[in-house]
């Protein structure tokens, strides 16, 4: 590894890095596994440290704020990606609805997300066209594939502005948003294991686009407006 | 690769009381599973130790309950990716209470005032002989390889560690350039590196 990225790796622990490079390093996280492993390295090397710290007690009613707060319906799962959730999960799913439906009123959400099902078949033998007026290509595409565990979500045509980021949401029936990762240019692909969305049901699901930060969103949920959205369809044979 | 948590295990020992406590990786497994009241003890059992750690580095004892909070629902719904392999639970938890501590921190958009904990010295905590026993071989390797780096590095990366300093606000506090402390942070954890795992 570089000896640059070992470093840097080395700040994201001590964290000295200021918020901006952090998301930025984070999001270079998500992509590169030898950074993920430098982190994980650094967080070992210096963890010794923390046990020696004293412990205060904090305040007796804490615990009960903590229970009413995981006391959700949804029951605990694993995160996504790092930035897939936060305790902000649940309001801010109120507050990405409010902007759904009020992007929908105005007209603004491009719902040009394409999803199929695929089922059997090599994936070289595969297409999908989507149609859109004008010829242009569509902004993006999400496949789903049962068979194989995999979810894949490919840029087509959407460009991230300078200095902000796409972020990609799973969102199953009647839950919040969940992070898939951020998509900042053409030609960029998210990919998953579906095993790994815990309680991932292609029923009901849709995929929606958000501008946020660069890096992906400070919460862990949606904050910006919604670029594109759609629906997982089956493809029928 | 150097092991690490070991030290944990007896630190916190002091704070479990009455009947003996399940460990804390099977409080985890438990958890993970959607077990409130094996959550419930993991909290009793950590959260004093990893409220320490929350409020020497955000010091705003609001702030350090709201982190605490967002530690442990973030522990809640993670818990089922804890693996052995990562460490002991307690040096696991203790990485996403600094990394929510530190996210919080720099997200803030108010300077805060740069002073450290009343009368702590970083270096009294690696320096105390009495956390040096038989569980201490991780932190005493790491104290010695600390022992390599100039002062200057060795102050910033404790500071940075324990108190949660910023390159700016470490600047300040030594009164010099970003860029200098850039080149001690540089060159202290590349020497803190090769040590380690020399």
């Amino acid at each position: 590894m570089a000896e640059d990225k070992s470093i840097k790796a080395g700040e994201y622990v001590l964290g000295t890095l200021s918020a901006a490079e952090r998301a930025v390093f984070e999001r270079q996280l998500r992509r590169d596994p030898d950074l993920a492993v430098a982190v994980e390295v650094w967080e070992r090397r210096l963890g010794p440290l923390a046990a020696e710290v004293e412990p205060v007690d904090p305040p007796a009613d804490l615990w009960a704020r903590i229970e009413a707060a995981t006391a959700s319906p949804i029951p605990p799962r694993a995160a996504v990606r790092e930035k897939g959730e936060s305790l902000l999960d649940r309001v801010a799913f109120w507050r990405w609805t409010s902007l759904a439906a009020g992007a929908a009123a105005a007209g603004l959400a491009v719902a040009l997300a394409i999803a199929i099902i695929p089922r059997g078949g090599s994936p070289e033998g595969r297409f999908v066209a989507a149609l859109q007026s004008g010829g242009e290509a569509p902004p993006v595409v999400v496949t789903v594939d049962l068979a194989r565990d995999s979810l894949a979500v490919r840029s087509l045509a959407a460009t991230a502005p300078a200095e902000r980021s796409y972020e990609v949401w799973y969102i199953g029936e009647g839950e919040s948003p969940r992070s898939l990762g951020v998509l900042d240019e053409v030609g960029a692909v998210i990919t998953a294991s579906l095993s790994g969305i815990a309680g991932f049901r292609a029923e009901g699901a849709v995929f929606a686009i958000t501008d946020e930060p660069e890096g992906g969103s400070p919460t862990g949920g949606p904050t910006g407006p919604i670029v594109y959205s759609g629906p997982l369809v089956q493809q029928s044979l | 690769m150097i092991g690490w948590g070991v030290a944990f295990s007896s630190s916190l020992s002091a704070s479990a009381s009455g009947s003996p406590a399940p460990p804390l990786g099977q409080l985890l497994a438990d958890a993970a599973r959607g077990d409130r009241r094996a959550f419930q003890r993991l909290y009793q059992a950590t959260s004093a130790k990893l409220f320490g750690v929350i409020l020497r580095i955000c010091k705003d004892r609001q702030m350090s309950e709201d982190v605490l909070q967002e530690t442990f629902l973030k522990i809640w719904r993670r818990a089922e990716t804890y693996d052995r392999a990562l460490g002991e639970p307690v040096a696991w938890m203790s990485v996403i209470a600094r990394r929510t501590s530190i996210d919080a921190l720099r997200q803030r958009s108010e300077p805060r005032a740069v002073t450290a904990t009343e009368d702590f010295d970083p270096l009294d905590l690696v320096a105390d002989p009495a956390s040096e026993g038989p569980d201490g071989a991780d932190l005493a390797a790491l104290r010695k390889c600390l022992g390599n780096l100039e002062e200057e590095q060795r102050r910033c990366v404790l500071l940075a560690y324990y108190e949660g300093f910023s390159r700016e606000e470490l600047g300040e506090k030594f009164g010099r350039p970003v860029g200098t402390i850039k080149t001690w942070l540089f060159r202290g954890l590349a020497l803190l590196r090769d040590c380690l795992d020399g």
